[in-house]
This record gives structure tokens, sequence and C-alpha cells, in this order.
């Protein structure tokens, strides 16, 4: 990062990675543990595969956190701060693609009327109907989500980093789908065969649009438009206020901000920097969050002389 | 709340029995009286026992009749898919294609633990999950030594 970023986004930095590492693990326990009792459920079925995409956010985090920190070479003289951004591109993918999977496997399911079996399981002697242990085991399963979701939600935003966000809005599609599966199977119980997809169906309704909201930020970042929120697809308040701050100190210069990962980049085209030029009196947000414009850079009229040389 | 609170309710008084078959196969059973069974071609003695053996504990437990037909598997299992049958006692490969199409009991009796080696097993409707639980509980109960384990 061009900015040394203040120890609270350190801070915060840590955290999330701590969070992801926890994330990966409770995944990989929960698929194994569905794995084991999901029987004919389509829900759990899909529950289970969101489950394993779920993986691909924090991977994607840590793995942009480790080339994040990489300087600058040869091959990539700019450095690697828009690994975080490839990594939110890759997570809103996953999202999307977890409610697409999930709508698709309900509509097929109900246009099929395929009714699940869930049989019995005998355990310490005793015969237990396996859809007991199923909502057992999802009662257990959604809770990481629930927890780490919420408590990255706050980082997200101390970091505005929206991979991260992505995460947790992905872990908030898990434990909705996990609490969508535990209706379903209540539903099962009760005779209605088709309760576990349209359950899954409304469910997924509210994950695609998370999803492709997601997708349309990290294609703008990446097709350098000008910074969005962290939440949706609108102009950030942050790039709105720095646009008008710009103009109004270079009035008649074009003024361009792009966005690589959490940092902010801002062209002024039509312009030379002014003496005593200090980016710092350029960032019209809070101090705390300084570290996240990265540079101006000035582009002269291609006309004009440079000030103070004659010809 | 209150709708939280209303679907407790719904469950809980749906407990009692519960899971329930939706398209009502114990309770049509109740009705009649009578379980339709389809026995396919039995491969030994064995077979013909294990099969013997189920069939008695369902009629003792249930109290219901049985209206036993004599078929080809693959015809019967139709059947069951479209609800003429309750039960098909077949003998099944360990990766029948059925698997995917029928809810299929633990084996009663095992010729052979290889891939071509077969199962005597019971067949139920797919998602009758009561009616898929008490034939289960049955095919336990009566099972050769280590089949359904």
């Amino acid at each position: 990062m061009s900015e040394t970023p203040p120890s609270t986004v350190d801070h915060a930095l840590a955290k999330a990675k701590k969070l992801q590492y926890w994330h990966i693990v409770s995944t990989i326990f929960i698929v194994a543990a569905m794995g084991a009792v999901m029987g004919q459920s389509q829900t759990m079925k899909t529950a289970w595969i969101e489950d394993m995409l779920g993986l691909v956010p924090p991977i994607a985090f840590l793995v942009a956190l480790r080339l994040e920190r990489k300087s600058p070479s040869r091959r990539f003289p700019f450095g690697f701060d828009r690994a975080n951004g490839l990594g939110f591109l890759v997570s809103a993918v996953a999202l999307a693609s977890v409610g697409l999977v999930l709508l698709w496997d309900a509509i097929m399911t109900l246009v099929a009327a395929q009714h699940a079996t869930v049989g019995s399981i005998r355990m310490l002697g005793q015969e237990f109907w396996l859809g007991w242990l199923m909502l057992a085991v999802q009662a257990i399963a959604i809770l990481p989500p629930l927890i780490i979701g919420r408590m990255e939600l706050p980082l997200a935003k101390t970091l505005s980093d929206k991979l991260l966000h992505t995460d947790a809005l992905m872990n908030k599609a898990n434990w909705m789908t996990g609490a969508a599966g535990m209706a379903g199977i209540m539903g099962l119980g009760m005779g209605w065969w088709w309760a576990d997809s349209v359950a899954a169906a409304i469910i997924s309704l509210d994950i695609i649009h998370d999803g492709v909201t997601a997708l349309r930020s990290a294609t703008a970042e990446l097709a350098d438009g000008t910074p969005r929120a962290l939440e949706g697809n609108d102009i950030s308040e942050d790039a709105k206020k720095m646009e008008r701050l710009l103009a109004s100190r270079f009035p008649g210069a074009d003024i361009k901000l792009r966005e690589t990962g959490r940092l902010i980049r801002a062209e002024v085209h039509g312009a030379f920097p002014p003496e005593n030029y200090s980016r710092r009196a350029h960032w019209p947000g809070d101090d705390e969050n300084f570290w996240r414009l990265a540079q101006i850079s000035f582009v002269p009229p291609e006309t004009a002389q440079v000030p103070g040389k004659q010809d | 709340m209150k709708i939280m609170g209303l679907i407790l309710c719904l469950f809980v008084a749906g407990c009692d029995n519960f899971p329930r078959d939706p398209e009502g196969t114990s309770d049509r059973i109740a009705e009649s009286g009578e379980i339709r069974v389809g026995m396919a071609p039995l491969r030994d003695a064995r077979d013909r026992a294990g099969a013997r053996r189920l069939l008695e504990h369902m009629s003792h437990e249930s109290g219901a009749r049985l209206a036993i037909r004599a078929d080809a598997a693959e015809r019967m299992l139709h059947d069951l898919e479209e609800g003429r049958l309750d039960l098909v006692i077949a003998p099944f490969h360990a990766k029948t294609p059925w698997a995917s199409m029928v809810a299929l009991s633990p084996p009663i009796v095992i010729h052979g633990r290889t891939s071509k080696g077969t199962q005597l097993r019971a067949a139920m409707r797919s998602g009758e999950n009561r009616w898929i639980m008490r034939i289960e509980k049955a095919a336990r109960a009566v099972a050769e030594p280590g089949a359904a384990s």
C-alpha cells in the first residue's frame, strides 16, 4: 500500500485474517457433518454445495492479503493493490453462483415433483428419524456463519474492504440457507414435500440480488469505474466528496477517480499540481481514512507550458 | 414473533405423527387394513426366509393383511412409484440405479459384498417418510446378523 495504514487498520486486518481462518476451519467441519447426514433432502444438498462455495471468499481474502504485501517488482511495477479487487470479483461470482445453484435446484425439484426421502437411523439402540439429526446438524451449522458474518461487517467498514464485505454476505447466505434447510426439513416431516424447495427458492432470490450487486461493483472496480460504496453499486460518499473538492480547486479540469482494492487513486486532467502540494489537503474524508487516498496524479493540458518555465 | 409462534404451534401440533407421508401411505394402510406387497423372483431359500420374516413382522406390527403380487421387479417398482403398491421386496445390486428413484430399506440378506453380489431389500415409494421409517425399522429387526448394520 502507498500510505502506511494507521494501527486501527492493521489491527482490523489482523482480526479479519484470524476470522477467515476460523471461517475456513468451521466450514470444513460443517461440510463433513452435513455430508454425513444430508440424505436425499435437496435443500441440505444445496446448503452443502453452498458451504463448499462459501470457502471461496475467505481463501480469496487470505491470498489477496498475502499478495498485497508483496513489494512492486519489474513484472508488477504498480504492486499488488488490485489483488483485493480480483478476490472481490472471484467472491462475487461465487456468491452469485450460490444463489443461482440454489434457485435452479429448487425449481427443478418443484417441476419434477421430487419427494425427498428422509429415512431413519439407528443410534445407541434407538431408531431416530434422520430429519431430527439433520435439524440438529443444521442448527449447529448456522451458528459459525451467523457469528463470523456479523463480526466481519464492522471490520469490512473500517477497512473499506469489499472482499471482506462479500464474505460477510456469503456468511449471511449460508446461515439463511441453513435456516431455510431447517424449515424445509420440518416441512418434509409435516408431509409437505414442496416445503424444502419453496424455502430454498425464496432465500435464493435474496442471495442472487446480493451476488449480482457485488458482481457489478467488482466489475466497476476492475474497469476503473469511480469508487463504489461498500454496500451496493452506488458511487461512494468519499468519492463524491473528493470529486467535488477537486473540481472546486481545479476548475475546468477533468476529475477521474478509481479504486484499486481498498485504495482510491485520483487523476486531475488539464491541471498542474499546486505549489506546496499536499495529498492530505485534498482528502475530504475523515483523517482516519486518509490512508485510502493512495495517489493524486496531474495530467497537464497538452498545449500548456509548465508553470515557471520560459521557452 | 407472532408468525414464529404460529409456526412453532403448527410444528408441535404436527409432532404427534412426525414424519408424515406426503401421499398418505401409512394413513391409507391404517384405513384399508391392507398392505399391497410386490414380491419379485428371489434368489434362494435365504432370500425367501428373509422376505417371509419381514412380511410376518409387518403383518404382526400393523395388524394389516397382506395383498401379495408376484411379478417382475421392474414392473412392480414402476407401480410402486405410481402408488399402486406399498412395498416391493426384491434382490438389488449394491449400486442399483433404483436407489435414486425409490427408497430402499437396509439389506435383509446379503449375497456377497462385491459389486456383483445382491442384497435383499424392501423398496418403498420415495418421500413417504413415515412408512419408510416403519419398513426400515422392520428390516433391521429381521435382517440376518450383520446384514443391516
